[in-house]
């Protein structure tokens, strides 16, 4: 599986990195600049890497509110912060464009990701209006900016939002399996930190061979019963400081949430 | 005067840092790839600060043709690149976006650049057919990012394009300088590497406080009377091995024009 081959496992826990607001995002602050979200990305990254995660997803996560016409200035600001940042980063990472998936493969190309995670396909509704994903559109663009060896984490139950045509989890599972393949599947709850309904990943695990992630909600004592059930997870809110979103990582929080990973994966 | 503050000298010598093609631009290699186009950069930025350059100047040069939709993805790789030679940057450095300002605004943000190059204002004709610059749209992106304390290098003189409708040079200058208050203004010749018309630059500064600068067409034998007449210069073409366009800065060539400079500066 792909998995080993990248993360050296065949669940990995990848942990978030949460970009604090850039400019143009409603929640930036001009004062500190670019320079101090680097900085807080900087301490981040060590924290998670430190308390030994798999692998690491770079998100614009404090665009919040997110729009689907991401500016130019939010993925340039990302490309500088993990160029600058290379050098120190040791395990896989991926990006994560909230919520464009075009752009998301425009700074995977450019910062040479290995994973991008985003919606790839499919209509929903939703807190952010309409959103229309045309997999066909978003699959082409992959590949014309040089891609095609990125692996893709797709989600599949997407964050407060709903199917606008809905259809039975497994039916998506297969004909999305059929026309673009994805790499893995995610599962998502309602919002960042928020518990997922776990009949919904081994229902999708049911329907096809794509492996299924978890891709929010996980805290340290839920990880080995969640990676039971899929094959990987990503983490974010719970690693921070006290457990809240918009704090930075806590460095102990991450070893210990790995270390019930490690030891249900038996590579303690 | 700003460029005492910025280069340490009243008339600064700019180095050009052509980035290689990259992906989506006609002459990318997808096999070298993105870090081919590191590497050279890296080379080229050591090549133009060993040879002692003032300041330099990052552009998506071999995005030839240009566009003036420039894709997302050249921003953010551009991004990549500055973010992660930061570390090894030790002169002021400046973005141009060839040919796109309002990207070019969202990469300087990005990565703090200090100063930036770019056609501004106006409406030209020229063989990438016709191009309107609305100088009202760029100034509210510039201040809509913040960048209050970006130094703006405008082109009142493009390279190979005429004005549609044709206006004296001394009446563009004085209506802009009016309107945009830009930092310097630039003359252009028709291509990278040729020389530019002088009496443009007299001509302009008889009409402007605004510092003018000879844009390209720079060469040693050529510093001494362009830094006589014009208020500083950017470099590009005639520092690559034998002078050619597509080759990497020689470092020995950047010395004897920099050695040329810096003697009719009186040593500095």
């Amino acid at each position: 599986m792909w998995m080993k081959e990248l993360f050296g496992t065949d669940k990995p826990v990848i942990g978030m990195l949460h970009l604090k607001a850039l400019p143009t995002d409603p929640k930036y602050d001009p004062v500190g600049g670019v320079e101090a979200v680097l900085e807080r990305a900087r301490e981040d990254l060590h924290a998670l890497q430190d308390g030994g995660i798999d692998g690491v997803l770079f998100c614009n996560e404090f665009s919040i509110p997110y729009v689907e016409n991401v500016r130019v200035v939010t993925i340039a600001c990302m490309a500088r912060i993990i160029g600058e940042l290379k050098s120190e980063i040791k395990v896989p990472f991926g990006v994560d464009v909230a919520m464009d998936p075009y752009k998301a493969f425009d700074l995977a190309a450019a910062v040479g990701a290995s994973f991008v995670r985003e919606t790839f396909f499919g209509a929903y509704a939703g807190d952010y209006g309409i959103s229309n994903y045309p997999q066909g559109e978003i699959e082409r663009h992959r590949i014309d900016v040089g891609c095609r060896n990125v692996y893709t984490l797709a989600t599949l139950v997407p964050e407060g939002a709903k199917q606008v045509a809905e259809r039975p989890i497994e039916d998506v599972a297969r004909s999305v399996t059929f026309s673009i393949a994805p790499s893995a599947f995610m599962v998502f709850g309602n919002n960042a930190g928020a518990e997922i309904d776990t009949s919904n990943i081994t229902r999708a695990k049911a329907a096809t061979d794509t492996p299924v992630f978890a891709s929010n909600g996980v805290k340290a004592h839920t990880v080995a019963d969640m990676l039971k059930i899929s094959d990987g997870c990503i983490v974010g809110t719970w690693l921070k400081v006290d457990g809240k979103f918009f704090n930075k990582v806590d460095k102990a929080r991450v070893e210990e949430l790995m270390a019930n990973a490690k030891a249900f994966r038996g590579d303690l | 005067m700003w460029m005492k503050d910025l280069f340490g000298t009243d008339k600064p010598v700019i180095g050009m840092m052509h980035l290689m093609a990259m992906p989506t631009d006609p002459k990318y290699d997808p096999e070298g790839g993105m870090e081919k186009v590191m590497e050279r950069a890296r080379h080229d930025i050591h090549a133009l600060q060993d040879g002692g350059i003032d300041a330099v100047l990052f552009t998506n040069e071999f995005s030839i043709p240009y566009t003036d939709n420039v894709r997302p993805v050249t921003i953010a790789c551009m991004a990549r690149i500055i973010g992660e030679l930061k570390k090894e940057i030790k002169v002021p450095y400046g973005v141009n976006v060839a040919v796109d300002p309002l990207k070019a605004f969202d990469l300087a943000c990005a990565v703090d650049a200090q100063f930036i190059r770019g056609t501004f204002f106006g409406a030209y004709a020229s063989d990438d057919g016709i191009s309107s610059v609305p100088m009202g749209e760029m100034m509210r992106h510039k201040a809509e990012l913040h960048l209050d304390d970006l130094k703006l290098l405008a082109t009142i003189v493009p390279e190979g394009a005429k004005q549609i409708a044709e206006r004296p040079i001394e009446d563009v200058v004085k209506s802009v300088d009016f309107a945009m208050n830009p930092d310097a203004m630039l003359v252009f010749g028709l291509t990278a590497g040729r020389p530019i018309d002088d009496s443009l630059i007299s001509r302009s500064k008889k009409v402007t406080d605004k510092p003018v600068f000879a844009s390209n067409g720079v060469k040693a034998a050529t510093i001494e009377k362009t830094l006589s007449i014009a208020d500083g210069c950017v470099v590009g073409t005639s520092l690559k091995y034998n002078g050619s366009f597509y080759d990497a800065v020689d470092k020995d060539r950047v010395k004897e024009l920099m050695d040329i400079a810096r003697a009719f500066r009186g040593g500095r």
